[in-house]
């Protein structure tokens, strides 16, 4: 071994002498230390960069409950430009879209010299618009290579496939040690930590020696057993220097970014229980004692070399003509938002907010609430349409109720909350009957759906599985026909499956707590303590600026999605309520709101609500626009006249919604019976891959009253909140509407733009080769390869063009600059998202004026 | 009449090349045109079904003199059904399924290339086209594979496809020539009518044709049928979209399972090759197995289930259930196909095992009650043991008594026998209230399934090989050694229920035995989770090749 250089190795990584990054002329394959050569202080240092770049990583959700994330979550202290160069420096490509895909919108008239000409003053440049058009037909500099891992150096080097068995590798280890119930042999060492179980694995596995790297066993068992230490020593072995540190422990998470993505999820969910979890630094270990072990086991002067160029070029920033480049990305992208921006500036100066005479002097024939999503905007306009007397309001789906929900017979419960936060209380389902009936309903279902599963068991066990082909194969057949044809449903309904129709009518959520355990296990400490009703009844109603005037009948809709077969269902559902369908929270409101004890204690607050107003919750399908009405038998006789009115305005409303939305399907040129027929089968068709669009081209948040926009067109673009500042004192509601929704509006956003613009990296590829993996962890793209996150092709791109406008997020909120600018002031979170360019923020005044922010008591007029 | 048959690829081809060349006008269309033209294929496919079962079939269609013949028989009518309907369900799905895949016209194009040549391989009568057919469906399966042209992974997992095929395709040809060289006829009917007069023609190193043959035509099937050593590249396809894993696992991998029944003939006079069969597909099927459990990902857990299933089906071949073999493959290419295109699904599966306790909850909630009335264990595993074998015993003895002569038949009750005994005890797991009366119920059904197979199965054979003298003749070559046969019996009993009770008694304790804890386990663990290094060693072997060939090359001063 070569002591000497080693010494000058550990000299140069300890001096922190930019540029220093000599290796060992030979790897010291004898001088693998378990304890590390760093101080106390070194190591916190290091401890403190590996948490930041477990911390760059945005969480994935399972399948289970997926909901939208922001790709760039853990860069948002960081500018939207520094954060793509950032990740330019690591991926070797920044985060906006191709030359040609802007070309492309300039040509077609997407973007007009116009937008053209003020972007490029919003972004401050020197050059003029004919520059900027001659620089974007030129193409752009070529993709850099950026911080690759040792797998990609080494098949640089050597050829093969180096990168791909590494991935594959950790990959299979992660998928058998998180696995949620697809394999039934499980690993052995699952009690472990992740990475304590990766060295029990590989120190056994003789796949790396079959790839030629002999002593890999060996030199497993003798990295160090403490992660954070293995990370050090990787460190000071590949010789990175100081500086560089951080982004290479972000790169090696990236290099695996799917499974560093659901370890980050695992922290997360940790640490909302106040917990902590550290499978995320295992999986850093993992990945970088990968890269440790290869360049000692394929050490060549030639690997050395090329690591040592690769570390160099990613030190350096990016070059003029990089900056110059990024300067053209930047003004496209905003010449498309600002024309995006003026459209919705127009649709907001046509509402109708003090043209008409203001809506609130007379009493509305129907109020209904719907959830923010872009989604229910086409809806509320076609409801409003086909009935000019109905309200609309929108708040966020789960209505401001934090419920874990369990359904009938269920021992696990959901919680049905945006993920920022924890549920409080725990609603567990029954059927409206007595406490025998549930019993024996709950006793019957538990039996039928252990029977189904005892049934897969059999299909899959190894024993049994031959004989029950031959005897069970042919009945297939018919079921093979029925799922083709939509006449069956491939899986059984999991909300309906093992109960008769009766009892599937009479299901309820009990806001009451429950003192047997006759139809739920966790009875304890279930349901909503009465004295805390009103409390929340006029959070809730105040939240939703819905303290007067109130109609006979106020529906609160929360809505899902009918899809089958389909891996992402959840992410069609209700983000609010953490990826499950919205009724369960809308049901537990609105029996709130109808006891008439908090209808007295909201009259001595304040909010009077006439003795003949009902609250009725509603589900809104997204997939085929039909909403469905709960708890129907229970509306006061004096209201079947309103309520019948209320279903047949839905039946229309869903009718024009369908319409709207059959061009963006390619279904415009039909008549309304087969755009009906043909959406309907979407929802129950095993082959469809697209069943709704759900949330593609949202573009715009605005936090105002419905009349600013009501009558305007915003081509389901906007999550429109309800809100009506004048009503609002301290700006409580204002705080909560810019710290909670729109933070969520700005990660579906960003959801969307990250997987537009790198669908490798920050979307899940195509959906005609996903394989599940882990049971409901997440997909793979075919045979394997790393877990992947965010959203399939299939959502954003229709086969020839993306049909999501790869935008960053329009916040208009009418209140009082100073009042915005103060609750920025408190969150540093929501201010580094504006100030760092995440998303735009507009500002309405009272006169309909539009001003953006571009800091602090500094708002440029729009209009 | 006979025309009828050759209508039956003809359809497919017709479509493939007006889609081809109306792809441009026709755009999305053009599919329906495909969707149509398979569902007529299947009509025809049922026509010619039907009429096999009046016994008005064996057409028969020469496009050349000697060579090209198509024919009808019960084997080729029953296949023709099974392929031109997943075909057709293929179709339907890839309808919407693939509608925005770039290729979408290729993709039909594809999709009735390989019907055509698939209907082609099971109607061949002669060498030539049945070569033919077999040739074109790897090809057509490496392209249809390697769809997304997009993907460096694929090429890559399409190629260990493609190359296994290749050496399919060799084991093939070699088996042809060995038949043709033997007995000078390509014609498929000339060939098996000559050895039935004359069955020991030798061929090389002292054995006779049909062994040679036999063998050859073996390997071909394990290569096609995914059977150990050769199955590498069966759960690696799902780089593929999933209609094409759907129409592989359901139509195309059980190839050798058809193979080996159209030369039955060849293989009733080679005693040892059916000998191999059994053993291969005895391992690939165990193999499969543990390797689908093992599994993390559902396509490939399915991938694995099918080779297991395969050599369940090669391992019937081997014990001389010849037609049973292709009952086996119907069964499974509609039960497997039914998973694939459903495997997008586990959301609902995921939300309803919320549903189901987990077992001490449930123990907690319900067995309070229950607990009392249920009957000691031991009786129940006496029940649980013998009833399925009465049942199975009475079953078959009930449809055809001559059954128990052929000593393969034990092999498959073996099976069955664990398969109702596993049915007995997962109910009686289910600790519910009335226990006795679902068990009754179970029973039951198993009992009427039982009698039902039987009897399909039974009625199957009789379709399929109607000559009685024949059937005695693959029983006789399939037999064993009544000295291995016991040995082989009775290992088997002690495996099954030695292992058998050891689980129930580990269920029942609700613990691990030790043996799962200990260094044997682990050991075992790794090897299967690493899917027993045959990627490995088949990659190590490429490099060491490569290195040879580059090393000679230098030897040589070609470089």
């Amino acid at each position: 071994m070569n002591m000497t250089s080693t010494i000058q190795l550990r000299d140069g990584h300890a001096d922190n002498r930019p540029g220093v990054h000599r290796l060992s002329d030979e790897p010291n394959h004898s001088d693998i230390h378990h304890s590390s050569h760093l101080s106390m202080e070194q190591r916190a240092v290091l401890d403190e960069k590996i948490d930041t770049a477990c911390s760059r990583i945005a969480p994935l959700w399972p399948l289970k409950h997926f909901v939208a994330v922001n790709p760039f979550f853990g860069l948002s202290d960081k500018s939207f430009q520094d954060s793509s160069d950032t990740l330019a420096r690591i991926l070797g490509h920044g985060i906006y879209m191709s030359r040609d895909y802007y070309r492309e919108q300039l040509a077609n008239g997407r973007i007009s010299q116009h937008d053209l000409g003020a972007a490029i003053e919003r972004c401050g440049s020197q050059l003029s618009v004919e520059e900027v058009e001659q620089t974007l037909a030129k193409p752009a500099p070529r993709a850099k290579m950026g911080m690759a891992p040792m797998s990609r150096i080494l098949e640089r080097v050597e050829g093969g496939l180096w990168s791909s068995f590494v991935t594959e590798r950790i990959s299979l280890h992660c998928a058998a040690y998180f696995d949620l119930g697809q394999a039934m042999i499980a690993m052995p060492w699952r009690d472990q930590s992740l990475y304590a179980a990766w060295r029990k694995a590989a120190s056994v596995d003789m796949g790396p020696a079959m790839m030629g790297i002999g002593d890999f066993r060996r030199d497993v068992a003798r990295t160090p057993e403490d992660p954070r230490e293995a990370i050090a020593w990787a460190i000071e072995e590949l010789a990175i220097p100081e500086e560089a540190v951080e982004r290479y422990l972000h790169a090696s998470l990236l290099s695996i970014g799917g499974w560093a993505a659901y370890t980050r999820y695992l922290r997360w969910q940790a640490e909302l229980n106040g917990k902590g979890d550290d499978a995320i630094v295992d999986l850093l270990a993992i990945r970088v004692v990968w890269d440790i072990l290869l360049y000692q086991e394929k050490y060549s002067s030639a690997l050395a070399a090329e690591w040592r160029d690769m570390l160099e070029a990613s030190m350096r920033p990016p070059s003029a003509k990089r900056r110059a480049a990024a300067e053209i990305d930047r003004i496209m992208l905003n010449a498309m938002e600002i024309g995006f921006q003026s459209e919705v500036i127009a649709a907001i100066g046509n509402g109708m907010r003090g043209k008409i005479g203001e809506s609130t002097i007379t009493r509305p024939a129907v109020q209904a609430a719907f959830c923010i999503d872009v989604r229910s905007e086409v809806f509320r306009r076609s409801l409003e349409t086909v009935s000019p007397g109905i309200q609309t309001l929108g708040f966020a789906g789960f209505f401001g109720i934090f419920i874990e929900y369990l359904p009938l017979g269920s021992s696990q419960g959901r919680s049905h909350v945006p993920v920022l936060f924890n549920p409080a209380n725990r609603i567990c389902e029954r059927i409206k009957a007595d406490d025998d009936t549930n019993q024996r309903v709950v006793d019957k279902r538990r039996q039928s759906l252990a029977l189904s599963k005892m049934w897969k068991g059999f299909k899959y066990s190894a024993s049994s599985a031959f004989s029950f082909v031959e005897a069970i194969g042919l009945i297939y057949a018919p079921k093979l026909l029925g799922d083709s044809f939509g006449w069956s449903r491939p899986v059984p309904n999991p909300v309906t499956q093992g109960l008769d129709r009766n009892s599937i009518q009479r299901l309820t959520p009990s806001i009451e707590p429950l003192t047997t355990a006759h139809s739920c296990d966790k009875h304890d400490g279930s349901g909503i303590p009465e004295s805390d009703w009103l409390d929340h009844a006029e959070r809730i109603l105040r939240a939703m600026s819905l303290t007067d005037n109130f109609a006979r009948l106020v529906m609160l809709t929360g809505h899902g999605s009918s899809t089958v077969n389909n891996p992402h269902a959840t992410a069609l559902d209700c983000g609010a309520c953490a990826g499950q369908t919205g009724e369960a929270s809308a049901r537990v409101v609105t029996a709130i709101l109808n006891q008439p004890q908090v209808r007295q204690g909201l009259r001595e607050r304040g909010i009077d609500i006439p003795q003949d107003t009902w609250f009725i919750a509603g589900l809104h399908d997204t997939t085929t626009d039909a909403v469905t009405l709960f708890d129907t038998d229970e509306v006061p006789g004096t209201l079947h006249a309103e309520l019948s009115q209320l279903q047949q305005w839905l039946e229309q409303a869903g009718e024009l919604t369908r319409m709207q939305r059959a061009t963006i399907m390619g279904l415009a040129a039909q008549d309304d019976h087969s755009i009906r027929d043909n959406i309907y089968r979407r929802a129950s068709d095993w082959s469809q891959v697209r069943p709704e669009w759900a949330l593609a081209n949202n573009g715009a948040f605005i936090a105002a009253p419905r009349e600013r926009t009501r009558g305007s067109n915003l081509e389901g673009r906007a999550f429109l909140h309800d809100y009506d500042w004048q009503q609002d004192e301290g700006f409580k509601i204002l705080e909560l509407i810019l710290t909670a929704p729109m933070v969520v509006a700005n990660w579906i956003n960003m959801q969307y733009y990250g997987s537009v613009v790198d669908n490798d990296t920050f979307g899940s590829g195509n959906k005609v080769l996903h394989n599940i993996v882990g049971g409901a962890i997440g997909v793979l793209e075919g045979n394997g390869g790393d877990l992947r996150v965010g959203l399939p092709m299939q959502s954003l791109h229709d086969g020839k063009h993306w049909v999501h406008e790869p935008l960053r997020l329009s916040a208009f909120v009418e209140a009082p600059e100073t009042a915005i600018d103060d609750i920025l002031d408190r969150h540093d979170t929501v201010r580094q998202l504006v100030e760092n360019k995440w998303l735009h923020l507009f500002h309405i005044g009272v006169d309909g004026k539009i001003s953006r922010r571009l800091g602090k008591t500094n708002w440029d007029p729009v209009r | 009449m006979d025309k009828l048959i050759a209508l039956v690829p003809a359809i497919p081809v017709a479509s493939a090349i007006l889609i081809q060349l109306m792809a441009g006008r026709m755009q999305r269309r053009m599919a329906w045109l495909s969707v149509l033209a398979t569902a007529l294929t299947f009509l025809i496919t049922v026509v010619i079904l039907a009429l096999e079962l009046a016994g008005e079939g064996g057409f028969q269609l020469s496009l050349a003199d000697g060579w090209g013949i198509l024919i009808s028989d019960p084997l080729s009518a029953i296949m023709g059904v099974l392929i031109a309907g997943i075909s057709f369900i293929v179709h339907l799905y890839s309808i919407r399924y693939m509608s925005e895949e770039p290729g979408y016209a290729r993709f039909f194009v594809l999709l009735d290339l390989m019907t055509a040549s698939l209907l082609v391989l099971v109607a061949a009568a002669d060498l030539l086209s049945l070569l033919m057919a077999w040739h074109a469906i790897g090809v057509l399966l490496y392209f249809l594979l390697g769809f997304d042209t997009q993907r460096q992974s694929t090429f890559r997992y399409a190629f260990w496809t493609f190359i296994t095929y290749r050496l399919g395709d060799i084991a093939l040809i070699l088996a042809a020539a060995v038949l043709y060289h033997a007995y000078g006829s390509w014609r498929l009917d000339e060939i098996f009518a000559a050895i039935q007069a004359e069955p020991q023609v030798m061929s090389l190193l002292g054995l006779s044709a049909t062994t040679v043959a036999a063998g050859f035509l073996a390997l071909g099937a394990f290569a096609r049928s995914a059977q150990f050593l050769l199955h590498n590249w069966l759960p690696y396809t799902m780089d593929g979209p999933t209609p094409v894993s759907a129409l592989m696992h359901a139509g195309i991998v059980n190839a050798g399972g058809f193979l080996i029944n159209r030369f039955a003939p060849v293989f009733v006079h080679s005693s040892d090759i059916l000998h191999l069969l059994f053993i291969v597909g005895l391992v690939t099927a165990v193999i499969g197995s543990v390797l689908m459990l093992t599994q993390n990902d559902i396509k490939k857990a399915l991938g694995y289930s099918t080779m297991g299933q395969m050599g369940f089906m090669i391992m019937e071949l081997g014990v001389g259930a010849f037609s049973l073999a292709i009952y086996h493959l119907i069964a499974h290419g509609l039960f497997k196909g039914t998973l694939f295109l459903g495997a997008g699904g586990v959301i609902g599966d995921a939300r309803r095992d919320d549903g189901v306790p987990k077992d001490d909850i449930y123990t907690f909630v319900v067995e309070r009650r229950s607990a009392r009335r249920r009957p000691p264990w031991l009786i129940m595993a006496i029940i649980t043991l013998a009833i399925p074998a009465l049942v199975l015993f009475v079953a078959h003895w009930a449809v055809s008594s001559e059954f128990y002569h052929q000593q393969g038949a034990v092999v498959l009750l073996f099976f069955g026998w664990v398969t109702g005994a596993q049915l007995i005890f997962a109910t009686y797991r289910m600790r519910s209230e009335n226990s006795g009366r679902l068990l009754a119920l179970i029973l039951f059904s198993f009992t009427v399934v039982v009698v039902g197979y039987t009897l399909i199965s039974h009625v199957f054979e009789l379709f399929l090989y109607p000559d009685a003298a024949f059937r005695s003749l693959i029983h006789s070559a399939s037999s064993i050694d009544v000295l291995w046969f016991d040995i082989l019996i009775v290992i088997t009993t002690i495996v099954i229920v030695v292992g058998w009770l050891r689980t129930y008694y580990a269920q029942r304790n609700g613990k691990r035995g030790g043996l799962l804890a200990g260094r044997l386990w682990l050991s075992f663990y790794t090897l299967i989770s690493r899917e027993f290094y045959v990627a490995d060693i088949y990659a190590w072997f490429a490099r060491q090749l490569l290195r040879l060939a580059e090393r000679l090359n230098i030897w040589l001063r070609w470089v």
